[in-house]
């Protein structure tokens, strides 16, 4: 068979970013299940299809962006077709076939913060994440630091026109930016990576030491099984955060 | 009722009337439903709950209230266009996916007094006998998803959600649903194929009006947030009451968000038709900035038609008299500013100054509608492309003076060629912008510029064939 890709597998070719690494893969568990039965079980009956967008959020929410092999897993979920979903997810701006980074920074363009200043924002944060402004195009107006820290995204009307330019950094809106208050938000994320990784660090020592304490206790009394370990190493994953407004 | 404070800075402009927004920035004010009901909240819909359905879309009609989200329709005809002996499930969906650019109203009231919605819409709901309703919420408020997803969580624990309403016998689900950031989703059909999992592609009307068909098949009203939360109004004061107030073809009070070059931008609550565009800008939103001039003024959202300062309206006076007048002397209500070619829309007004170059403002959007074109029809998935284009190349000083009159061309080519609105919506700002401001769209063209390639592969294939100039 030939190498070239259909346009389907062309639509949903994975985009490699360095944002994934922040981000846990794709993986379809009893939890993810459960979330997504419960809200197909939101719309009416024989409407299954309905809780495709809140499927895909929930993904988004989780995994960072819905990867090609999300869909079909959402596809069956809610009793449609794969390419269906690659449908939805080509359609809206908001959902993301490219991992985001981190910190996620969507900068409003349109005509009120546009008069506001906040194109002239743009340059400015890509240079302070490290990412050239011309990566950036009207195919693809998401660009992610090499570090998968950053992402810069320019969308349309965040709709807090009177008070422009608005930044949206993941799920916080700040109003009447300045470059000033750029510098603050990034200063502010960087702490906030820095105290959830000396968290992770000290769950992880925690959870070594507990599992050291587990053997121990285990070689002392060789019978009882090891059933903290697996309930320390379930609280070690570090929680997904979003940074707190001032 | 005690008095009513708010926060320092925060304080309502004295001739705005704050009804919808009485709670908002309000001093020890939060979004839970006990802070509600502290204040009499979901009194009236106790009071709606004893009243006869038919009786509540009556009062709302009577009340002469019209949509909010743009288009101004009255609310209570629009509910009474459910096919009479309908016997599939009616459902009522709010539209809350505030996108139109200038507008950002129903942000402040899902961010800050859920519970005033919830209310309206339950009413709402048991005026048409809906018994499952929707909250389409736009994706970039999560916050906002958050609150009101508590606060719905509230309602039901307290009853006012459910089944069996505070022991009525009407039961009433409502499911929020979020978006993901599509302009189109704000046109009701897109917004009801949103919902229903499919490409949000507006339908065509007939024969797809949403109160006949719409989701699922059946018979559908879409409300904005502002309405939804009108609707609580008039049921508080009655419909009569809410009728003699304000102007007369759209009483009640209109939220004004401003935006732009003024002094203090923001959302101001007042009397429809009780001030006049110039009253808004030089008395509550405190005038241009200092030693600039207001040049053009957009008083309905993005999609209405750009209006010049300077420019003379003739106005026809009761007695056929004819009287001269600038937009700062049309009142704010939703018809005056209709007569002289524009809208007023969602109430969203976007100031410009005399620093601004009107060519950049149009390219600016001429970019968002292109953007958020759904590329359902051809005219408008071309055309906005199209005239992004041209504008882009008029600002880059690449264009021709042919170029101004091709992109009006454009323009009047999409409108009234598509399914949904956004045809009207995209091509009205670059007809008004082209005609209104058509000197300053000239002098950034060079006449030799028509005679020049315009892309890099006509340029190579010319090269030896091209004037300098």
């Amino acid at each position: 068979m030939s190498e070239t890709p259909n346009a389907i597998d062309a639509i949903t070719a994975p985009i490699s970013s360095p944002g994934e690494k922040f981000f846990p893969k794709f993986e379809v568990t009893p939890e993810l299940v459960a979330k997504a039965q419960e809200l197909v079980a939101l719309y009416p009956e024989g409407k299954e299809q309905s809780a495709v967008l809140p499927i895909i959020h929930h993904v988004q929410e989780e995994f960072g962006y819905v990867s090609p092999e999300a869909m079909p897993w959402i596809a069956e979920m809610c009793k449609s077709t794969p390419i269906h979903v690659a449908g939805i997810v080509t359609f809206y701006p908001g959902i993301h076939r490219k991992c985001p980074g981190k910190f996620h920074f969507r900068v409003c363009r349109t005509i009120a913060c546009a008069l506001a200043g906040g194109e002239e924002l743009l340059p400015y944060i890509c240079s302070k994440m490290g990412v050239e402004p011309s990566e950036m195009t009207d195919e693809e107006p998401m660009v992610v630091s090499p570090d998968g820290l950053w992402s810069l995204e320019a969308v349309e009307c965040l709709a807090n026109c009177g008070y422009g330019p608005n930044v949206m950094v993941n799920d916080t809106l700040y109003s009447q930016v300045t470059r000033g208050k750029i510098d603050e938000i990034m200063a502010a994320c960087k702490k906030e990576l820095a105290a959830e990784r000396k968290e992770a660090a000290a769950a992880k020592k925690e959870a070594a030491a507990a599992r050291r304490e587990a053997k121990a206790a285990a070689a002392a009394e060789a019978t009882e099984t090891t059933e903290d370990e697996s309930a320390t190493k379930k609280a070690a994953p570090k929680k997904k955060a979003t940074p707190k407004k001032k | 009722m005690s008095e009513i404070t708010y926060k320092p800075g925060k304080e309502p402009h004295p001739r705005e009337t704050r009804r919808i927004f009485k709670n908002i920035d309000r001093e020890g004010y939060d979004p839970s439903i006990k802070c509600f009901m502290k204040d009499g909240g979901y009194q009236t819909l106790k009071k709606c709950l004893k009243m006869e359905p038919a009786d509540i879309t009556n009062e709302v009609k009577k009340s002469g209230l019209r949509g909010r989200g743009g288009a101004g329709f009255p609310t209570g005809v629009k509910w009474t266009f459910i096919p009479k002996g309908n016997t599939k499930p009616v459902y009522l969906v709010c539209n809350c996916d505030e996108s139109e650019p200038g507008t950002f109203k129903d942000r402040f009231i899902v961010h800050q007094d859920p519970h005033q919605l919830i209310e309206g819409m339950i009413i709402a709901c048991y005026a048409v006998q809906a018994h499952y309703a929707v909250i389409y919420m736009r994706e970039e408020f999560p916050e906002a998803a958050k609150i009101m997803q508590k606060a719905l969580d509230e309602a039901e624990a307290k009853n006012f959600l459910g089944k069996n309403i505070q022991g009525t016998g009407f039961d009433l689900k409502i499911v929020l649903h979020r978006g993901a950031g599509a302009y189109i989703c704000g046109e009701e059909t897109g917004l009801i194929n949103s919902i229903e999992g499919v490409r949000p592609y507006p339908r065509i009307k007939p024969p797809f009006f949403p109160a006949a068909i719409g989701l699922y098949g059946c018979p559908t009203i879409v409300n904005n947030v502002e309405s939804l939360c009108q609707v609580r109004q008039v049921m508080m004061m009655g419909g009569e009451a809410y009728a003699a107030e304000g102007a007369q073809r759209s009483p009640g009070t209109r939220i004004i968000g401003v935006s732009g070059d003024v002094k203090r931008p923001g959302v101001y609550e007042i009397i429809s038709g009780s001030i006049t565009y110039g009253e808004l800008l030089y008395d509550i939103c405190g005038g241009p900035r200092i030693g600039r001039k207001f040049k053009a003024i957009i008083p309905g959202g993005a999609s209405a038609k750009v209006m010049r300062c300077d420019e003379i309206l003739k106005d026809r006076n009761p007695d056929g008299t004819v009287r001269e007048m600038t937009i700062f002397d049309v009142p704010m209500d939703l018809d005056s500013i209709a007569k002289f070619g524009s809208m007023s829309g969602s109430g969203g007004v976007i100031v410009m100054d005399d620093t601004r170059s009107m060519p950049k403002v149009l390219n600016n959007l001429n970019r968002f509608f292109a953007w958020e074109s759904c590329g359902q029809c051809s005219p408008c998935r071309e055309g906005n492309p199209w005239m992004y284009k041209l504008s882009t190349r008029i600002c880059e000083g690449k264009g021709s003076p042919e170029d101004v009159d091709l992109l009006k061309s454009v323009a009047d080519n999409i409108c009234g060629r598509t399914v949904c609105a956004f045809g009207e919506a995209c091509s009205w700002p670059t007809q008004a912008f082209t005609t209104k401001f058509r000197e300053e769209f000239l002098a950034l063209t060079k006449p030799i510029n028509a005679l020049k390639p315009h892309s890099a592969e006509t340029a190579e294939a010319r090269k030896f064939l091209t004037r300098e100039d």
